[in-house]
């Protein structure tokens, strides 16, 4: 499975660095959320293994389920989804803005002057 | 008593502001007491400071770095010393008269003392680096004086050359010193003693036979050049003429332009008598000195002219230094005197005509005599020891300059070029003085000169140039055995080795007095032809001028970095990703193929694989690929949401609900405002750039993607130590009172990375909000 | 263990809660503000004497013993960044207060400095390696508010720039993050560098630490990664400049330090050429950048990339001795450089313009800002008896004594031209004719030029009293690369891997 997580990964970077080599404004800020879900399966796998159908959470004893996966990455994740969103939105934001004063989806003419 | 003279000078140095107010020639000579003061103070010391012996004074300052306020007093920094307060005190006072109308005369004096201060640091300094700091303060206070007019264009350029010069020598400079540091540690110098001056000297034998030698002689002599004014750094002197008169008198001839000279005579005795030691001062110095005798003899503006008889005689001490021995560390020390004495006296009457004539361009004055005769005296004493006529100073000098030539211990071919060179820079001095003369105070005024009123003697400004013009004369007739126990010790230091001597005007009828006469009639005999001469062949092209060289050079550099940068920075995000992407792949890819490559296992068997997971898998890059080729936005979008969406699924399929949930929910909210910021784009994307850049593109970004695929396969591989999991999944209910793991680490063993999650989103609502309301104040 | 460290964290983030909710009382924010920042330059700097006296600091958030939970740790290193970015906090709130419009509050313009200040509090401070992370998002995310407050085109076309290529960066850092878990199995960076220090062969750690050095380098402004700075750093408001060029690029270089210097020092030995190679090009880059500039402000920003090569050297050395030198002329630069934009600002008021072309006169019109022009510039370019010669100095000592001497010579060489550059800002604006005729201009408030001189007399003070200063540069040389003590000061005297199986 980590033969295809791995390249499933870097088919999310190779998409998300084309993406935003890109001249568009649309298409830098996809490029930037694909390069996201990468980080966050790149973390996934960085985990203790992966682990089929034992989600960390013990019993009432406190024991884990047999063969568990890693609770770290998972709260490391949880963590880099919500920054990443905040993130998203402020440059959704600022992009709604900067095509609003340079009327034009091409970053080419994003320039200060002009 | 040292450090005090140095640091009072300068933290008095703000007194100069004083000027501002009340009758300006009495402020001015008011202030010249402090260094008055110094000059008596250090004159008292002179006793005590015989042969090589020393007064030393350390204040600690950065031990870790060696750098100590360590000040001596020996021979030579005494001579320096006193030529500094000494003619300090007069263009002080001088400067009180020459500039009693210019409001800006509080700054001006506030920069002097401050030089002077630096320049009292620097020859007293006892530490390299503690006269380094010193040396750099001497540049910074004469780059203002030379800017003070600073309306002027050319005085800005004057200003910025010189320090361009100065400041880039003084960089070689201390590298040079690191460098020689360096050396003395090496050599076996205790480690805080290593720049030490004495240190270095006595352990000069070692330091010169290790490998540290050459790059610092070369790189301290770039800093000695440079500051001396000598070929080819010379042409910053002539353009510091740009300065108020008392400050190229006092800087630009009697002092900072001495400090390379004086710098190399301190370390002659450890680091000279080499075979690079002597090639590059005799050569440079010779010419410089016989090269700056000539220019002079074809300048009209009197301050020019002065400029290259300076950087001249600058190179006769440099040559002096280099051609070593016991003669010419008698030359060095008279030399250093006799030149501040005529010099300082040239410059100030030069001050005097510009004042009072108007202009100080010799082809516009003439007849002064009458009109100014004791200023005409004066000058003609300074000019006669400038010439080497003897009974004047001057002579005394010039004839150690010859001995010292003959007695060199060098090669043949070495003496007879510094021969040369000493005889045409006498003959150059002899045209240059009387083209001065001569066409300053002699013959009948100019028009111009003729309708101006009240040129006549200034009396309270003449007295500054009369002593030293008066001192050029007396010395020799009344004070050599004085001036001998002054110069002595100086000389000592320079040999190295305790010299005694009594200088005398008669030496008997000997060689020097032989060639010192034929330069001298040969002088007269040509100054009568200084007309034609001037007008001969070669003059120096335009492109060759140094100063305009230097501007070239500096704007090529310009151009260049502006062609580099304006390459680079082209303001195209896509390029600067471009660069990202190349660095990347470059410090990242290299030793990743290098390293962890050949030992990557591509196997990883996985005996529970489902094919759902497979498929889910590579709906993945199927999506990438749609959202990559989408010509539609909507499309494009829709095809990132699926992304998200299979993100979610594996989060499902590997035990991670509160992932999956959390990721679902995200990715909602982000394609709803993707849509809703998009909206008012156009539905299509254009095609932006050429089919060659989008394959260079998926190239460097298929690699991108092979290197984190790499990445993630041989770090999950990889099983060196135990991960911290267990510890959690152990007290999550014991010490964290939760059963989800996953809470319990986020509100809790990571809380504090929680804390900052929200913090950036709450950050980032503010952000939004700041973006979206103040476009609607402005509208 | 002591129980303080969060202070410096927590004091501001409440301050901006409370600011951002009570925003129409507007002399109630700037209270807040203010004494916020005070409160954590008086913290961080008994703090620093603390830390100096008394060797490192560290507090176990929610007293969960490191590795476990995050460890706050304060060394040298992080304690005098953490004095520095707190001083220069409260300068640049001062400046903000005499010189902002006031619509920029409705903006959350303070909170946002607030935040920007919790950000690069939490950076220096954590001994966690994802918990930086964080730390980087939120001082990153206030600096993306803070860039684009005003809303100019310049400053929204900058500020996307800005805010993708450090996006970049940031993910850099998270892949580097989640690499370093997945091969040494902690975040705790003592735990990680005790793990990893055993890795005697280039190898998968070297690979993970030119991840750090790319996404570090990208925030610190290497080459060739730094156009973002050139882009965005004169856009915005003075004010936000002078704290930019004080604080964002030298998280950057803290990061470097704390993880080249600390956690991983044998990586740091094998990529000592290359780094060293990436400074010297920084430094003439942005040189040649400096040169071309007609924006005074531009001009700065583009010395600062310059001089983020002479601490990359400093790094470059790996050694004490290198990293104490590097971090004296950090100090010195955010000092100077700071104060710098403040004057450049002033500069701008009088002037009503930044453009070189269009500006001169200033130094018989106001000596005041001219003579503290001239003290920073002076400093700036490693004149004695300023600041900057002894960094100068210390880096150019480290690079002699350990045989560096093509980039000691090649830092020599590019000074000159940073002062070059510097000096044209005074020729053109200082000593040259003025261009427009300025009798008309507003007089300029004798006040907005109080924080610029206190740093330059600062800089004079840290020249003079270089003694001490140059000491604990040293102390702080030698702490970041004494790894077994950061351990036993972050896990205990065994080690971390003991509490691990302590635990079990």
């Amino acid at each position: 499975m980590i033969l295809i997580l791995a390249i499933t990964i870097g088919c999310l970077f190779a998409g998300g660095f084309y993406l935003i080599l890109r001249r568009s404004l649309v298409k830098l800020i996809l490029g930037l959320i694909l390069l996201s879900h990468g980080v966050n399966l790149l973390i996934f796998t960085m985990g203790d293994g992966v682990r089929r159908g034992a989600p960390p959470i013990v019993d009432k004893n406190g024991v884990a389920p047999i063969n568990v996966a890693d609770p770290v990455v998972q709260a490391l994740i949880l963590t880099a989804i919500v920054i990443s969103f905040g993130l998203t939105a402020f440059i959704l934001t600022l992009a709604y803005r900067a095509n609003q004063v340079t009327g034009s989806d091409d970053l080419d003419s994003m320039q200060g002057e002009g | 008593m040292l450090p005090a003279i140095v640091l009072i000078t300068l933290a008095l140095a703000p007194l100069g502001l004083l000027a501002r107010t009340g009758p300006r020639p009495l402020v001015g000579w008011a202030l010249a007491l402090l260094p008055a003061l110094s000059f008596a103070l250090l004159l008292f010391q002179l006793p005590q400071v015989t042969g090589t012996t020393q007064i030393r004074e350390v204040i600690p300052w950065v031990p870790t770095m060696g750098v100590e306020l360590s000040f001596a007093l020996d021979g030579l920094s005494l001579l320096f010393a006193l030529v500094i307060t000494g003619i300090g005190t007069l263009i002080i006072g001088y400067a009180g008269h020459y500039m009693h109308d210019d409001p800006g005369l509080g700054r001006f004096l506030l920069y002097l003392i401050l030089f002077m201060g630096a320049m009292l640091g620097l020859v007293l300094a006892g530490n390299v680096l503690t006269m380094f700091i010193f040396w750099e303060l001497t540049s910074v206070t004469s780059y203002l004086l030379i800017g003070y007019k600073h309306d002027y264009p050319g005085a800005r350029r004057g200003a910025l050359q010189s320090l361009v010069i100065t400041a880039g020598g003084g960089l070689a400079l201390l590298l040079g010193l690191l460098i020689l540091g360096e050396g003395a540690r090496h050599a076996g110098v205790a480690p805080n003693q290593i720049y030490n001056f004495d240190a270095i000297i006595a352990a000069g034998a070692e330091i010169k036979a290790g490998p540290f030698y050459t790059p610092a002689l070369l790189l301290i002599l770039v800093g000695a050049f440079t500051k001396s004014a000598q070929f080819p750094f010379h042409f910053w002197l002539p353009g510091a003429m740009q300065a108020p008169t008392p400050a190229s008198a006092f800087l630009h001839s009697a002092t900072m332009v001495k400090a390379g000279v004086y710098l190399l005579a301190r370390l002659a005795p450890g680091l000279g008598d080499t075979p690079l030691w002597h090639a590059a001062l005799v050569l440079v110095g010779g010419f410089t000195f016989a090269f700056g005798a000539l220019v002079a003899t074809r300048k009209d503006d009197i301050k020019a002219l002065l400029a290259y008889t300076t950087l001249s005689m600058l190179g006769g001490l440099i040559m002096l230094i280099g051609l070593g021995g016991k003669y010419a560390a008698e030359a060095v020390a008279v030399n250093i005197l006799a030149h501040a004495l005529y010099k300082s006296a040239l410059f100030m009457i030069a001050g005097i005509i510009d004042h009072e004539a108007g202009s100080r361009d010799l082809r516009h004055l003439g007849g002064l005599r009458r009109m100014m005769p004791a200023t005409a005296f004066f000058i003609a004493l300074a000019l006669l020891s400038q010439m080497g006529i003897p009974i004047f100073f001057g002579f005394v000098g010039k004839e150690l300059l010859i001995e010292a030539a003959l007695e060199s211990l060098l090669a043949a071919p070495w003496r007879y070029a510094a021969l040369a060179a000493i005889v045409i820079a006498a003959v150059g001095y002899i045209i240059a003085a009387w083209r001065l003369f001569k066409h300053a105070f002699l013959g009948t005024s100019s028009p111009t000169l003729a309708q101006r009123h009240h040129v006549a003697d200034p009396r309270g400004m003449l007295v500054s140039p009369a002593i030293p013009a008066l001192l050029s004369i007396l010395v020799p007739l009344a004070l050599l055995p004085w001036a001998s126990q002054l110069l002595a010790p100086a000389a000592s230091v320079v040999y190295g080795k305790p010299i005694s001597f009594d200088l005398a005007l008669w030496h008997g009828f000997n060689t020097a007095l032989m060639v010192s006469s034929g330069a001298i009639l040969l002088g007269i005999l040509l100054a009568r032809f200084e007309r034609p001469l001037a007008a001969l062949p070669p003059h120096l092209p335009a492109w060759a001028d140094g100063a305009d060289l230097l501007d070239r050079l500096l704007a090529g550099v310009d151009r260049i970095g502006g062609l580099i940068m304006g390459t680079l920075q082209t303001g195209q995000l896509r390029r600067y990703m471009l660069y990202n992407t190349i660095t990347l792949l470059l410090i990242t890819g290299v030793p990743f193929v290098l390293y962890v490559l050949p030992g990557l296992s591509f196997i990883t068997p996985d005996p529970q694989l489902r094919i759902y997971e497979a498929f889910a898998a590579a709906l993945i890059p199927i999506a990438v690929v749609a959202a990559i080729r989408a010509e539609s936005r909507l499309s494009a979008i829709i095809s990132v949401g699926v992304v998200g969406a299979m993100v979610s699924l594996f989060f499902i399929l590997f035990s991670a609900p509160d992932l999956a949930l959390t990721q679902l929910l995200i990715e909602v909210l982000s394609t709803v405002f993707l849509l809703l910021v998009f909206s008012i784009l156009p539905a299509r994307f254009a095609n932006l750039s050429s089919p060659a850049t989008r394959m260079r593109d998926a190239i460097l970004s298929g690699m991108v993607g092979l290197l984190v695929a790499g990445l993630v396969l041989a770090t999950a591989t990889t099983t060196i130590f135990e991960p911290l999991a267990p510890y959690y999944l152990e007290n999550s209910l014991a010490k964290g009172k939760g059963q989800n793991v996953v809470n319990v680490i986020l509100v809790d063993f990571r809380g504090f990375d929680t804390m900052g999650e929200v913090t950036v989103l709450l950050t980032a609502l503010l952000g939004i909000y700041g973006l979206l309301r103040m476009r609607r104040e402005k509208q | 263990m002591v129980n303080h460290l969060f202070l410096p964290l927590v004091v501001p983030l409440i301050s901006a809660a409370l600011s951002v909710m009570l925003g129409r009382w507007r002399l109630l924010t700037r209270t807040l503000t203010l004494g916020a920042s005070l409160f954590n330059l008086g913290y961080s700097g008994w703090l620093l004497w603390l830390v100096s006296s008394a060797g490192r600091q560290v507090t176990q958030a929610s007293a969960w013993a490191a590795p476990f939970g995050i460890a706050l740790v304060a060394d040298l290193l992080g304690a005098v960044m953490l004095f520095l970015a707190a001083l220069l906090m409260f300068c640049t709130i001062i400046y903000s207060l005499l010189s902002m419009e006031p619509e920029y509050e409705q903006f959350f313009y303070y909170p946002l400095l607030l935040l920007l200040l919790l950000g690069v509090s939490g950076a220096f401070l954590t001994g966690d390696l994802f918990n930086l992370y964080v730390w980087f998002e939120v001082l990153l995310m206030s600096s993306f508010g803070l860039v684009t407050i005003g809303g100019s085109r310049a400053q929204l076309t900058g500020g996307l720039k800005y805010v993708a290529l450090n996006l970049i960066g940031s993910t850099m850092f998270l892949i580097g993050s989640g690499l370093i878990y997945g091969l040494a199995g902690t975040l705790n960076m003592a735990h990680i560098g005790e793990r990893l220090i055993t890795q005697s062969e280039p190898g998968l750690t070297t690979v993970i630490a030119t991840l750090f050095l790319f996404a570090f380098g990208s925030k610190a402004a290497l080459a060739p990664l730094f156009f973002w700075l050139p882009e965005s750093y004169h856009t915005p408001p003075p004010a936000v400049s002078a704290i930019f060029s004080a604080l964002m690029t030298k998280v950057g270089v803290y990061a470097l330090y704390r993880v080249f210097g600390t956690v991983l020092p044998g990586e740091l030995v094998r990529l000592a050429p290359l780094i060293l190679v990436l400074g010297g090009t920084t430094m003439v880059l942005g040189v040649f950048g400096a040169l071309n500039q007609t924006e005074i402000r531009r001009v700065l920003s583009f010395t600062i990339i310059s001089e983020i090569g002479f601490v990359a050297m400093g790094l470059g050395f790996a050694s004490a001795a290198g990293l104490a030198a590097g971090l004296l002329f950090t100090a010195h630069m955010m000092i100077v450089k700071t104060a710098l934009f403040f004057l450049a600002g002033a500069a701008e008021q009088v002037c009503g313009t930044g453009d070189m072309r269009r500006m001169g006169g200033l130094a018989r019109r106001e000596p005041a800002l001219a003579t503290l022009w001239f003290l920073a510039m002076i400093a700036l370019a490693g004149i004695p008896p300023m600041s900057g010669f002894f960094g100068k100095l210390a880096l150019l000592q480290a690079g002699v004594s350990q045989g560096h001497y093509l980039i000691s010579g090649w830092a020599v060489l590019v000074s000159l031209f940073i002062f070059l550059a510097i000096l044209k800002i005074w020729h053109e604006v200082f000593w040259k004719k003025p261009v427009e005729d300025l009798s008309q201009r507003p007089r300029l408030a004798p006040a907005l030029l109080i924080p610029g001189a206190l740093l330059v007399i600062l800089s004079l003070v840290i020249g003079i009293g270089a003694g001490p200063v140059a000491e604990l540069s040293t102390q702080a040389g030698t702490q970041i690369l004494d790894l077994p003590g950061y351990i036993e000061a972050t896990c205990g005297p065994a080690g971390c891997d003991a509490v691990t199986l302590r635990s079990h």
